[in-house]
């Protein structure tokens, strides 16, 4: 362990994140987040994606990490497409606040650090290739809190992903036996997610 | 099939009641795992009139809400959705969030209590009232209401079978495991709630006979309140929950002779510590040990199918106990080995890599085969209740665990080699593969500190645990919190160091051995 990771692992998971997120924060220029519009982050949707819990930014930002995590690759599909993003602000719904706010700390964290790994732009700015390198370099950072994030969004995303039906041909999984029966937080969110399309 | 509908008239679901409860009962029991259930079971023959809350829903097979996907049943049985973990994220946390507890997720392991455990906690921690000799009766009745046997030939998928022969190979001591099963089909998804009832939880098990008897089950229901008065607890309060939002509904208070806290290791100690309790019990939290799972990941030329069977038909015992030399040096053990069984999302969550290099992984799902070893953890976390009104667990792997980490990843590793498997992932952020026993030093490097590995924590034990002194326990030996007349702890929180097998017998003992203190 070297000593910035000594000093992140002596930190609470909250303390770290707070810190974690500020220092990267604190790299930007005033010109740079002049350009954090909402606008700019609502370009960045596929035309299918709704966020409900996440802002938009917070939505994007996690669409572009499902693009490195569950990219499209020879028998897998694109984790984009099949939705794993709005699974993930499914998810988020169903968070208490304060676990809410861990998560979008963490999403901001990876957004604002490529400069961390010598990268000036945000991650959702980056080619699809320049992204995945940049997270590839986030996943062996030396700074614990942003393994921490890079590790945690990581599980989330293929958790859903490989539990998406269309991805199970690609790794030979014959599936469960019993039909579906969705949880009751999953139905009330769809919900919730087709009166806000319906809205719209 | 258990047929919750039939008992519907003794069943309150949380979920759709519209107006405030006030019940008065004798004996309310917070939580419906393996200690709140048998509890319950146990007042109920005795005629009590028995209420159990559940903060968790009312999830069966009848009503096909089992359905075997990861993602779907995490948000239905899962205390944190599977997202909890240690606050420096060095471990996930898994409990149940459900009827019938963390038993419905259970691997149906069903291992008595160690003598050598009962003895230490009554030397060392004096203990009493809950020696072998007083435990075998309820171990007994345990094993004959659960239908406990090893774990026959048929359940096994090819991945246990291949370990069951790797153990000869290597010299070592197994055994089938003791499996709480009755009609099991072996579809491997016992994580995930069993959909055919096979798997005695106590879902279908003390849940069920309870109400039978005349127990009132209260599901989607959050207690948050211990009204005190004096050395007397007089009611329960709390909140009903919307299942599908998490919102409050309605309001709820129970008011009750005694009232019996089992609301599970990791969740026990933080609703005493928002009453209070922790001003004048220091040792509440002060200790949380949780039996961390170190894992090795087997590539198989033929595919393995971990993820059909029974998890764990066959275990290694031998190395259960921690060996020390005569200078007090460790040497090894320290753990139960066990088959591994993780379904696709789960695998893909502990296995490491990124985008392709992850894929490249789990194409060839259907051969991977791990090693599982629960750590008979001895450096303990803590658990605090933060002044925002947050649960924090903190632990960490301490100086002591890591060796024995070390030792369980080594051995893991050795089995799948024993085993066939041509090369063994260490699951590290480095993405080690070893294929031979000779490069398997590289695991003295590990450290298993934050993101380096995945760990899970499935058994939490010892945050309010049961002694003689105030000081330095929570509970006496008859479980009754200390300062208070008729408040009770009837889970794992009990135990004053981990179990050192799987604890569901061991909760359900103690639970039973509660009820013989009462009645007496």
């Amino acid at each position: 362990m070297n000593g910035s990771d000594r000093i992140a692992a002596g930190l609470s998971r909250r303390t770290a994140l707070k810190l974690g997120a500020a220092g990267v924060l604190a790299a930007g220029t005033a010109a740079w987040f002049a350009r954090l519009r909402p606008v700019a982050y609502e370009r960045r949707l596929r035309a299918d994606e709704t966020p409900v819990a996440l802002s938009a930014r917070h939505f994007a930002i996690a669409g572009a990490l499902v693009e490195v995590f569950c990219p499209r690759n020879g028998a897998f599909p694109d984790g984009r497409m099949l939705g794993i993003a709005q699974r993930i602000d499914e998810e988020v719904w169903s968070m208490p606040a304060q676990l809410r706010r861990d998560f979008t700390q963490a999403l901001d964290l990876l957004e604002f650090a490529p400069p961390s790994v010598g990268i000036w732009s945000r991650l959702t700015s980056l080619a699809a290739a320049r992204r995945a390198d940049v997270v590839a370099a986030y996943d062996r950072h030396r700074l614990l809190v942003i393994r921490q994030a890079t590790t945690a969004l990581r599980q989330v995303a293929v958790m859903f992903y490989y539990n998406h039906p269309a991805v199970w041909s690609a790794i030979d999984y014959p599936g469960p036996f019993v039909p579906r029966s969705l949880p009751a937080s999953s139905v009330a969110y769809r919900n919730e997610l087709e009166r806000r399309r319906s809205a719209s | 099939m258990i047929r919750f509908s039939a008992l519907s008239d003794r069943i309150t679901v949380g979920t759709t009641q519209t107006t405030d409860l006030d019940i008065t009962t004798q004996d309310c029991i917070i939580g419906s795992g393996c200690g709140g259930a048998t509890l319950a079971l146990r007042l109920a023959e005795a005629g009590r009139d028995v209420v159990i809350l559940e903060q968790g829903g009312l999830h069966t097979a009848e009503s096909g809400d089992l359905d075997q996907r990861e993602d779907d049943m995490l948000a239905k049985i899962d205390g944190g959705r599977g997202l909890h973990a240690s606050e420096d994220l060095t471990i996930n946390f898994t409990y149940g969030r459900t009827v019938g507890g963390a038993s419905v997720h259970y691997w149906a392991d069903s291992y008595r209590t160690p003598a050598d455990r009962l003895d230490m906690w009554a030397e060392e921690f004096r203990i009493e009232h809950h020696s072998l000799a007083e435990l075998e009766p309820h171990f007994a009745r345990i094993e004959r209401d659960l239908h406990i046997e090893p774990a026959p030939d048929h359940l096994l998928n090819p991945l246990n079978r291949r370990l069951e022969q790797a153990t000869e190979t290597l010299g070592w001591h197994g055994h089938r495991v003791p499996q709480a099963r009755s009609g099991c089909i072996g579809s491997g998804y016992c994580m995930q709630g069993c959909a055919y009832d096979a798997k005695q939880s106590q879902l279908v098990t003390s849940v069920p006979r309870a109400l039978e008897l005349g127990a009132h089950l209260i599901c989607d229901a959050r207690a948050t309140t211990l009204v005190r008065n004096g050395k007397r607890i007089t009611a329960v309060e709390g909140n009903l929950l919307d299942r599908g939002s998490g919102r409050t509904r309605a309001r709820f208070r129970i008011g009750a002779e005694r009232v019996f806290v089992a609301a599970g290791g990791f969740q026990t100690a933080p609703l005493l510590l928002r009453n209070g309790f922790g001003e004048e019990l220091p040792a509440l939290g002060a200790r949380l040990y949780c039996n961390p799972c170190v894992m090795a990941h087997g590539f198989f030329a033929e595919p393995v199918d971990q993820f059909r069977g029974i998890p764990a038909g066959w275990g290694i015992d031998q190395f259960r106990l921690h060996r020390y030399d005569d200078n007090g040096a460790y040497i090894e053990g320290g753990y139960l080995l066990m088959p591994n069984q993780l379904q696709a999302g789960t695998l893909a969550a502990v296995l490491p890599g990124i985008g392709g290099d992850h894929q490249t992984l789990m194409a060839r799902f259907r051969h991977f085969g791990g090693a599982i070893a629960w750590i008979d953890d001895l450096d303990p976390g803590r658990i605090e209740w933060d002044r925002n009104g947050r649960i924090r667990w903190h632990f960490s792997i301490g100086p002591r665990d890591r060796l024995v980490c070390r030792d369980a990843m080594r051995k893991g590793a050795q089995w799948l080699l024993a085993a066939g498997a041509e090369e063994v992932h260490l699951g590290d952020r480095a993405r080690t593969v070893v294929r031979t026993p000779a490069e398997l030093d590289v695991i003295d490097r590990f450290d298993f500190g934050p993101t380096d590995v995945v760990l899970a924590g499935p058994h939490p034990a010892g945050a309010a645990p049961m002694g003689r002194d105030p000081r330095t326990a929570v509970v006496d030996s008859e479980h009754r919190v200390f300062g208070t007349d008729n408040l009770y702890i009837a889970d794992p929180s009990v135990f004053p160091t981990a179990v050192s097998v799987d604890p569901s017998v061991t909760i359900m003992a103690f639970s039973h051995r509660l009820a013989d203190l009462l009645s007496s």
